[in-house]
């Protein structure tokens, strides 16, 4: 399949130096295989994932793997996917089936009231109310910490719940929000190597040549956070200053971008400029700092080689380098170009 | 009405890096809870010196809100940028379940009902009546009768014969031992020989014998009804409610006068507040007061060019810390100089020890004109030695916006009341319910009313503007 952010210049494809990863996932009764490759995520025990995706939305049954195949999608150009997700391969995301489970169990999300491809968003799944009756049910919580709840309609008991019989609706924009969000964190519990590959995806949606990039300016605050979550804690662990002393910024331009450095020691101010696609090809690929060099681009990839360009020093001008992944990390090669 | 006052980016100011702003606001307060030992950051000790990850996620939000109120930014990115740092949080086992499904809950993006259109009226009644028998009351005061398009109200107190050991609070109540969820109900007729009921909407008792209670009737009084007559218990003798005399003329009520910017609204909050807190704490110590969180929000406000006209706010807030001993924050004493105290806080400090407030109940019924959607009625006070309780209902009060509850900051409303013997003072909100349609709250006055005062000018001051009513104290004693 091929991929829509893949920029057309001859540098390589954003995904070139993140390899395949695959995880189980349950869907229905059984455990499925997930498996990304080059930009994709893929539904290995459904080899017809589309058509299933055609009946599901004709009304038939719906899978947690197409449901979540689908919701990868939806979430490839959500920059809350950078806004939450990790921020290096030391920050550890420990949410899991159990939380999405516990906060299913909380009760607090509608039903979808649409077309809603999203697994988790269903109401309580061992209820035992009838389904026509159930899509009626708005899930209340039981204790809130201020407002007194008022049941007009019929009160049925739950356990911790209660349930306000309310008429069809449509999903307003707090709806549709919150389970776009439910849906995120869904897609972030299936593991560390599928986080990083959706942030991935996301700020390749979002660089130079992406589908999003034309609307790069208006979302600019949400892009230098993004960058700057990334890039400050990785440039200041370099140079052994404080995060919060590194100014980011995202660079527009054909060339790599900027570096400088003023002041001396845990006092040492940084500026840095790099383009949003940084975090796709380098940061996702656990590039940002190896081999004492801040990699600012990727100019050859196959993987798991890696030709790099890397800045020594603040105010140095970057040099080439070769690495090769291995064990989980990336070593410089003997006989590298300087 | 001043652009972005609460109601909508300010078209003055730069949105861009007001989001920024807030968004590298929140990658600090992520890594600053990820350095902390995972204890540190869940363990909710009020001793500790760093903020745990729920607290760090409140003040965050605080400063979203602030930014928001004051036009910096739209409420919708306050509460994504907040929300997103919730779940980041989450996803890091930094804040618990619970938090995040707050964040998931859609309902709580509602707007509150707007009051209802319609005559809002507040008629005194004032009287003490023996409870009746049955009725678990040694007495009963029946306050006022607001009547709005949408309920009835009878404001009410009273004595328990029997008080229960531990503090009871109810809506449409259930529990046992509260007055008027019997049977024997209190009634009412009017003088179209329509007939009423009433139940309690919602009453609590204190733990010490005190009960105060919502009586609702059912169905509301239409417009053109003369009197009503109460009979609180069967067999007592019907208190009469003068309806016509109370009506709704006279012309139209004074608009809401403009308020402050909002950020200058936000700092004279929390002086409030702190003013308040010098009155009612015990030696007057307030040492303990907390400026560090509005100085967080003025810090922001600063930082995005929205402090502006506030820093007058900030001088005022600084010197009253410095009056009343409080750790002035860096961050305050950064942007503004002490400045003078108004005439009005001077006032309260002076007569800050004072304890020879009358000693009695007020009917102080009043309509409030509608203030930014939300329509507040004042309806009964009780005044003691050293301060008064004055009774509000609300129409269409916002819920406060997520993680802000407890934070002084935030506050919507602000009160201040002045005497006509010239006493100024300043109320908070004290215990209180409220729904997606009302609201009630027991507004605490300090410091005492003057022994001599006949009426009352309360005013309030919201993020639209701020509107006033003057209540006639005509004192009656309890039984």
């Amino acid at each position: 399949m091929s991929n829509p952010e893949q920029p057309a210049a001859a540098s390589p494809p954003w995904w070139a130096l993140l390899p395949p990863a695959q995880t189980g996932v349950s869907c229905g009764e059984h455990t499925h295989q997930l498996h990304w490759i080059d930009g994709s995520l893929i539904a290995l025990d459904h080899p017809d994932a589309e058509g299933e995706r055609v009946l599901a939305a004709l009304g038939g049954d719906r899978c947690e793997c197409i449901d979540l195949v689908e919701s990868w999608g939806a979430h490839g150009d959500d920059l809350e996917v950078l806004a939450i997700g990790p921020r290096s391969a030391a920050d550890k995301l420990t949410i899991g089936p159990g939380e999405i489970e516990q906060l299913q169990g909380g009760g607090m999300w509608r039903p979808p009231a649409h077309g809603s491809v999203l697994s988790f968003a269903r109401l309580r799944p061992h209820a035992t109310l009838p389904a026509r009756l159930r899509a009626r049910l708005t899930p209340h919580r039981a204790t809130q910490s201020r407002v007194s709840a008022f049941f007009s309609g019929s009160h049925i008991a739950g356990s911790g719940s209660a349930f306000v019989i309310s008429g069809p609706r449509t999903p307003g924009q707090p709806e549709r929000d919150a389970e776009r969000r439910a849906g995120l964190l869904s897609l972030l519990a299936l593991g560390g190597e599928f986080q990083f590959r959706l942030s991935a995806t996301v700020a390749a949606a979002w660089a130079d040549g992406g589908s999003r990039a034309g609307d790069a300016a208006t979302r600019r605050p949400a892009l230098v956070a993004a960058l700057a979550g990334r890039v400050a804690p990785a440039a200041a662990a370099w140079l052994g200053t404080e995060p919060d002393l590194v100014d980011v910024v995202p660079h527009e331009g054909p060339d790599w971008g900027r570096l400088q450095a003023t002041g001396t020691g845990s006092e040492r101010k940084v500026s840095v400029a790099l383009p949003v696609g940084w975090l796709a090809s380098v940061w996702a690929a656990g590039l940002a700092v190896t081999a004492g060099h801040l990699i600012v681009a990727v100019t050859e990839a196959a993987w798991p080689d890696a030709t790099v360009l890397g800045v020594p020093e603040p105010g140095a001008d970057p040099v080439t380098l070769k690495l090769r992944a291995a064990d989980g990390a990336w070593t410089r090669q003997p006989g590298a170009m300087q | 009405m001043t652009l972005g006052q609460g109601h909508g980016p300010d078209p003055l100011l730069d949105h861009v890096r007001a989001e920024t702003y807030l968004r590298l606001r929140a990658e600090a307060e992520l890594r600053r809870v990820l350095a902390l030992p995972r204890d540190d950051a869940t363990n909710d000790d009020d001793e500790a010196e760093e903020l745990t990850a729920e607290h760090g996620l409140r003040r965050h939000s605080v400063v979203a809100q602030a930014l928001a109120q004051a036009g910096a930014i739209g409420r919708g990115v306050a509460d994504s940028v907040t929300e997103e740092l919730a779940a980041a949080l989450f996803a890091r086992s930094r804040v618990g379940g619970s938090d995040m499904a707050d964040v998931l809950r859609p309902e709580r993006h509602g707007q509150p009902a707007r009051p209802p259109a319609g005559p809002y009226l507040a008629v005194p009644v004032g009287i003490t009546l023996p409870g009746g028998p049955g009725s678990g009351l040694a007495e009963v005061q029946l306050f006022a009768l607001v009547i709005a398009p949408d309920r009835a109200i009878l404001t009410t107190a009273g004595r328990l014969r029997n008080p229960a050991r531990k503090p009871v609070r109810g809506r449409r109540s259930h529990h046992a031992g509260l007055p008027f969820d019997g049977p024997e109900t209190p009634t009412g007729t009017d003088d179209r020989g329509n007939s009423y009921t009433m139940y309690a909407d919602s009453s609590s008792s204190d733990g010490d014998g005190n009960w105060t209670c919502l009586l609702s009737l059912s169905p509301i009084p239409q417009p053109g009804a003369r009197w009503l007559e109460l009979t609180m218990s069967p067999g007592s003798p019907p208190v009469r409610v003068d309806l016509a005399s109370h009506g709704a003329g006279g012309g139209p009520a004074p608009g809401p006068a403009a308020a402050a910017s909002p950020a200058e609204r936000m700092v004279d909050t929390v002086a409030h507040r702190l003013l308040h807190a010098s009155l009612t704490y015990p030696d007057d110590d307030v040492s303990w007061y907390d400026l560090s969180e509005i100085a967080d929000i003025v810090t922001a406000l600063d930082a995005v060019g929205a402090l502006g006209a506030a820093r007058g706010a900030v001088g005022r807030l600084v010197t009253l810390a410095g009056r009343l001993r409080v750790r002035i924050p860096p961050a305050l004493s950064a942007v503004a100089q002490p400045a003078g105290l108004p005439a009005a806080w001077q006032n309260i400090l002076e007569n800050r020890d004072r304890g020879d407030g009358p000693t009695g109940l007020a009917s102080a019924a009043a309509v409030l004109p509608e203030l930014g959607g939300t329509r507040f009625v004042l309806a009964g006070m009780r005044s003691g030695a050293a301060g008064a309780v004055l009774q509000a209902l609300a129409w269409g009060v916002p819920q406060p916006p997520q993680f802000t509850f407890f934070t002084d900051a935030a506050k919507q409303w602000s009160w201040t009341a002045r005497d006509d013997k010239g006493r100024w003072h300043v109320a908070t909100e004290g215990s209180g319910s409220s729904s997606d349609r009302h609201a009630e709250m027991e507004l605490e006055l300090a410091p005492a009313l003057h022994p001599d005062a006949r009426s009352l000018e309360v005013t309030v001051t919201g993020p639209s503007g701020q509107v006033s009513a003057t209540v006639p104290l005509d004192w009656w004693s309890e039984q």
